[in-house]
């Protein structure tokens, strides 16, 4: 009789035990699921954050590119008060281009490098840096393009160009 | 049995609020693609001032001929048959504009930029026949775009020029 009641004893703890094992392995799976899904979502939420910068930097460069193109002192005006849409002034841009970096445009184009490139024709000069400065070490950044007439109120001809802004992080 | 019961909802309940989270998260990143929006005005933007100035362009071709002289005169040709603009270098407008014109301002710009383009410029009174088309940029691969449309009055009708940032399946 009482090695009957060792037996079932022994069972009872056996079963006891199964289910202790049972709730560690279930609670270890979940905690494993847990963390899995946490690595998960802080990569992701990595991922996330530089492509946010990425695109603030971006819309920086297009806002700069938006602001340059409707600058009076680059703009070209026909008869003084008509303004030439998608054209700077040839004039206007050698002018500006002796400005660089005046402080007073740092809150309109911050951290940013504005080069206008001539491409056709191809002989006359090429490049002009309209703009450049940094507040810190940075170099890379997104570029932004905006094509242009340039007027050479001289020869009263249109060249082709284009505005390139380049804003750093 | 009352307390095993109670678990496996607590248990079940902390299975529906995770698979809520997850549900969540995969849709909030699904959901943030508002980038392709400001794409297409960027493109759109570009392609429009890319046409607007490029037509504008004074050429070598003869004095005082831009390129919308240079491709109206080519319609005419393609049209007409007939001479139109014979540049100074002997070229005929079409020549000058393809080989000159188009080839240093695409390759200069939308090829360096690497932007998937397609520029069609079409006959004068028949927009199903193109006269020049170019593409660059692996643009078969790239998404679809914007498309630009920009008339030119020649003498025997309307011809298009379209600039395409993109894949623009409608145009080909």
């Amino acid at each position: 009789m009482q090695n009957k009641g060792g037996v079932q004893g022994f069972i009872k703890m056996k079963n006891s035990q199964m289910k202790i094992m049972e709730s560690i392995f279930v609670l270890i799976i979940f905690f494993f699921l847990l963390m899995f899904g946490l690595i998960f979502y802080a990569k992701f939420s990595q991922m996330d954050s530089g492509s946010d910068l990425q695109e603030n930097v971006e819309k920086q460069a297009f806002e700069a590119a938006q602001r340059l193109q409707y600058l009076p002192e680059l703009q070209r005006t026909k008869d003084g008060n008509y303004v030439q849409s998608d054209c700077v002034d040839l004039y206007k841009l050698e002018s500006f281009e002796k400005l660089k970096n005046a402080s007073s445009y740092r809150k309109y184009f911050p951290d940013t490098l504005v080069v206008l490139e001539l491409v056709y024709p191809e002989n006359k000069q090429d490049r002009w840096t309209l703009y450049n400065y940094t507040s810190n070490t940075s170099s890379s950044g997104e570029r932004h393009y905006l094509p242009i007439s340039l007027y050479n109120a001289t020869a009263e001809e249109y060249y082709f160009g284009y505005i390139m802004v380049e804003a750093r992080y | 049995m009352n307390s095993r019961g109670q678990s496996e909802i607590v248990g079940l309940l902390i299975i529906v609020v995770l698979i809520s989270f997850i549900m969540l998260f995969v849709i909030n990143s699904f959901m943030s693609d508002s980038d392709e929006g400001t794409q297409k005005v960027n493109n759109e933007k570009l392609a429009s001032s890319f046409l607007i100035s490029m037509l504008d362009t004074n050429t070598n071709c003869t004095k005082n001929t831009d390129v919308q002289d240079l491709i109206v005169a080519c319609g005419e040709w393609h049209r007409q048959g007939t001479a139109g603009i014979q540049c100074d270098d002997g070229r005929n407008s079409c020549e000058f504009l393809n080989e000159t014109v188009l080839k240093v301002v695409l390759d200069n710009t939308l090829e360096k930029w690497n932007y998937p383009y397609e520029l069609i410029i079409t006959e004068p009174n028949n927009p199903s026949n193109k006269i020049i088309h170019k593409t660059g940029n692996n643009v078969s691969r790239a998404q679809s775009g914007q498309s630009q449309p920009q008339p030119l009055s020649a003498s025997s009708g309307q011809m298009y020029v379209w600039l395409c940032l993109g894949k623009c399946g409608e145009l080909t």
